[in-house]
């Protein structure tokens, strides 16, 4: 008897080439959030924008250290997570695809920005 | 399951999750149809970290593009031998024309389009979040006010005031109902509003420090310059005249010809006004708000628009058989001088030191802002 979802176990591949390319991966996606962060201040401060993360925004009332800490403080724990699961290409392709999309959304802010100055 | 989230290698199967991981300088040779283990390297792992930010940061250019170009329609604008033309089809009609040296704001639309005179960079800096309703703009030597609402209709309405230095914009009072538009001179600006329940008051507000404050107590759109605020209390006048500093307040005296006004300006302590009548024709007049005999400065002008004053000339535009013209005059000077023939119908004027700017109506829906420079 077949069972209804069959649960495929990845294996661990261990690899420095690729625990290297984390780390530089991580290390930009937390830039970035920091980035994010900035962007995100400042254009609110410009009066251009809010922000509509409600969670982000109740930090963001709070005031900047607690926006800071609390953005960085996810995003570190979520690195943390990531380099704990290095052995796995998953982990690697996950951070590669969350500080493509992250740069995208920088680069996005970054010329609004630019064009309200 | 729980070996896979630690990271660690499965007990079982041994064949394959106990595979040591592979070591730098690894002295094993692999085995047939094996590729050699990749040296690492930091360079490589650097490029790659690299190549997935710019196309990251390609596909967040592209998106931007995409979002401008896709909902976004800003109006065209071209640098002319005399200054700018910003030219709109197929939108809303223009209103609302607002010159102070460099900075030129009107309504498009919904919009509220700022053009810095001296870069042609063209902004747009309402409504804001949430707001869909705006009203004409002001500006003055460093910052523009206008209204922003959810809906026209609204109580709620709020003061929105802009620096033009620092590019910020911020909320500078909750208006209530908008009973004109604003005018701001430097730091000061004003306006007449009522609240929910309650009479018209000029009101005003000093942008720098968000100081809200009453002028008097009366309905009508009032200008201002410096310390002294005039308003129409009527469609058709009279004028009185307010003191922010010492808080007085006293009827200008002026002659009116009962007309209604379509514009009124006040620059130093001249007020001047422009009144059309029902057969086309009209009057630009001014007068010292502290009294004295009113100047005429056109009559018999024919489908007026503005007038418009910066204290050294007044600019009106005029319907002729060719076609519209702007038409200027310096008080103390004789006669009149045509500043530029317009290629389409003017619906306002704006002057401000050697810049004259105007909004016209080519026909259908297409719109221009006209920019050029005082004859010498």
């Amino acid at each position: 008897m077949t069972p209804a979802f069959r649960v495929r176990r990845t294996l661990p591949r261990p690899s420095e080439s690729r625990d290297r390319l984390l780390l530089l991966l991580l290390a930009e996606l937390w830039l970035l959030n920091a980035a994010d962060l900035a962007l995100t201040r400042y254009s609110m401060w410009l009066g251009f924008a809010t922000e509509s993360n409600g969670i982000m925004d109740f930090f963001l009332r709070a005031g900047a250290v607690q926006a800071l800490a609390f953005k960085l403080g996810i995003v570190t724990v979520g690195a943390l997570l990531l380099w704990r699961l290095r052995a796995y290409r998953i982990a690697t392709v996950a951070a590669g695809l969350l500080a493509g999309v992250l740069a995208a959304v920088v680069v996005y802010q970054t010329l609004w920005v630019l064009h309200l100055r | 399951m729980p070996d896979d989230l630690t990271g660690r290698p499965a007990a079982t199967p041994a064949s394959s999750a106990a595979a040591p991981p592979v070591l730098v300088g690894a002295t094993a040779a692999p085995g047939a149809g094996e590729r050699l283990p990749r040296r690492p390297s930091w360079l490589r792992a650097l490029v790659l970290s690299l190549v997935v930010l710019a196309a990251g940061s390609a596909l967040g250019a592209a998106w931007y593009r995409f979002e401008r170009s896709a909902s976004i329609q800003p109006p065209a604008v071209e640098r002319t031998a005399g200054g700018w033309r910003v030219t709109a089809h197929h939108q809303l009609a223009f209103s609302g024309l607002a010159l102070s040296g460099d900075r030129l704001l009107w309504q498009n639309g919904a919009s509220i389009e700022y053009l810095d005179l001296a870069s042609g960079d063209l902004r747009l800096l309402g409504p804001g979040p949430g707001m869909r309703t705006t009203w004409d703009p002001a500006v003055g030597e460093r910052y523009a006010v206008w209204f922003e609402a959810e809906r026209e209709a609204s109580l709620a309405v709020q003061a929105v005031a802009y620096d033009t230095e620092s590019g910020r914009r911020w909320t500078l009072a909750e208006v209530g109902s908008v009973r004109s538009y604003p005018a701001i001179s430097g730091d000061v600006a004003v306006w007449c509003s009522a609240p929910t329940i309650g009479a018209p008051t000029i009101n005003g507000a000093r942008v720098g420090s968000g100081e809200a404050f009453e002028v008097a107590q009366g309905d009508g759109a009032p200008v201002v310059s410096g310390s002294l605020v005039v308003w129409a209390t009527g469609w058709t006048g009279p004028f009185v005249a307010g003191d922010l500093v010492t808080g007085t307040t006293w009827p200008v005296s002026a002659s009116l010809t009962g007309a209604r006004l379509t514009a009124i300006a006040l620059a130093g302590r001249t007020l001047v006004w422009g009144q059309g009548e029902a057969d086309g024709s009209g009057v630009v007049a001014a007068v010292a708000v502290d009294g004295g005999p009113t100047t005429t400065v056109a009559s018999g002008v024919s489908g007026l628009a503005g007038p418009s004053y910066d204290g050294r000339t007044v600019v009106w535009a005029e319907q002729t058989a060719s076609g519209d013209r702007v038409m200027g005059r310096r008080p103390g000077e004789t006669g009149a001088f045509v500043v530029a023939e317009a290629d389409g119908a003017v619906t306002e004027v704006a002057v401000s030191g050697a810049t004259v700017a105007w909004i016209q109506r080519m026909g259908g829906s297409t719109h221009a802002v006209v920019v050029t420079r005082l004859p010498q």
